[in-house]
């Protein structure tokens, strides 16, 4: 009975999205809007790659209510995963020992990714990456520190503190837009400099990194919550 | 016989994606299953996001040394869909956190992942 109603809802569904993929035609120039933003972002931020100048400027205020849903999820998982009676100890047998070519691979990797991220985060003003992808690639960093090293001992409070400080910081740029630009993250309270160089785009650098190191820092508090 | 244009083939992916998960999510009892349907589903969603804002030939919305300024509009894909997916990985990567927390809890407290136990603590 209850497959059936599944089935049948399955069904509904596929015939609403089977009329979608019939009526959509591939459009051969962009809307109005993308024109504008691609042109805008160029223009008036000197961002090469629209999407960051997107994400980090025409919808920054989107890019910070996601950093707090983050933030929200890492909070909400230090209350979702306390101790409950006896089932709460966590787990009782001695961890495994990683083996040498995880340790080993951990030592040579690990800077490596780290550096990588750091990149990553840092150009993404001028090509494919930015701070959430960054941060993803630090807190994959972490991940690997913390299979190799089971016993490894993550400092949690550190890391929340970091990551309210450039939360802080984050904000405290978005109001400076509000006094000296346009508005609230506006990122043209610094010098635009030339399309195309490391130090230009105002103060999208300058977010990216900080919310680089954030999804990074609560990316890895999220991780440490579910080992312990 | 017709050639589909790459986007549609690319929104037909993604919505048999959709299918799948929620196929899973509403046929299976066991947690982690369900976990894996919306993992689908939260990427079924992705590719279809992308595939609207295909343009044909269009490139990646980055101006660089093969890419000038001046014909970027003409060459480039939608740069919304590309932004609001990279918001939706993000969020889709929070939720799944949030569930999988949700099945240790499960497990502690009731010593199984199926959710039928939850049903015995209603009300």
């Amino acid at each position: 009975m209850r497959a059936l109603a599944a089935c049948a809802i399955l069904a509904g569904l596929a015939g609403v999205f089977g009329l979608v993929v019939a009526s959509h035609a591939e459009p051969a120039a962009l809307r109005p809007l993308a024109a504008a933003y691609v042109r805008a972002s160029v223009e008036e931020l000197t961002t090469p790659n629209v999407i960051t100048g997107i994400l980090m400027a025409y919808r920054s205020f989107d890019t910070l209510g996601e950093v707090a849903v983050l933030y929200m999820v890492a909070a909400s998982l230090g209350l979702l995963l306390q101790p409950i009676g006896d089932h709460g100890g966590g787990p009782t047998e001695p961890r495994l020992h990683p083996g040498e070519i995880v340790e080993s691979g951990k030592q040579v990797l690990f800077p490596m990714i780290l550096t990588f991220g750091a990149y990553v985060i840092a150009n993404g003003h001028l090509s494919a990456g930015g701070g959430f992808q960054g941060g993803a690639i630090l807190a994959s960093g972490v991940m690997l520190l913390m299979i190799a090293n089971p016993d490894a001992a993550i400092n949690v409070a550190a890391l929340g503190l970091l990551e309210s400080a450039v939360g802080v910081l984050f904000v405290a740029i978005g109001i400076l837009g509000m006094i000296h630009a346009g508005g609230f993250l506006d990122p043209r309270i610094l010098p635009a400099g030339t399309l195309g160089d490391f130090v230009s785009a105002g103060a999208i650098p300058l977010t990216s990194a900080l919310l680089g190191i954030k999804v990074g820092a609560e990316l890895s508090v999220i991780l440490q919550k579910f080992r312990s | 016989m017709t050639v589909f244009p790459v986007s549609t083939v690319l929104m037909a992916t993604g919505f048999g994606l959709i299918l799948i998960g929620l196929a899973g999510v509403l046929l299976h009892r066991n947690v982690l299953r369900m976990i894996i349907g919306f993992g689908l589903m939260d990427s079924g969603v992705a590719i279809v996001l992308v595939a609207t804002g295909y343009v044909t030939g269009g490139t990646a919305p980055i101006i660089d040394a093969d890419l000038s300024a001046g014909d970027a509009t003409a060459r480039v894909v939608d740069p919304v869909p590309s932004a609001l997916t990279v918001t939706a990985i993000v969020i889709g990567l929070a939720v799944t956190a949030v569930m999988l927390a949700y099945a240790i809890r499960l497990y502690r407290t009731h010593g199984t992942l199926d959710i039928r136990a939850l049903r015995d603590s209603r009300g």
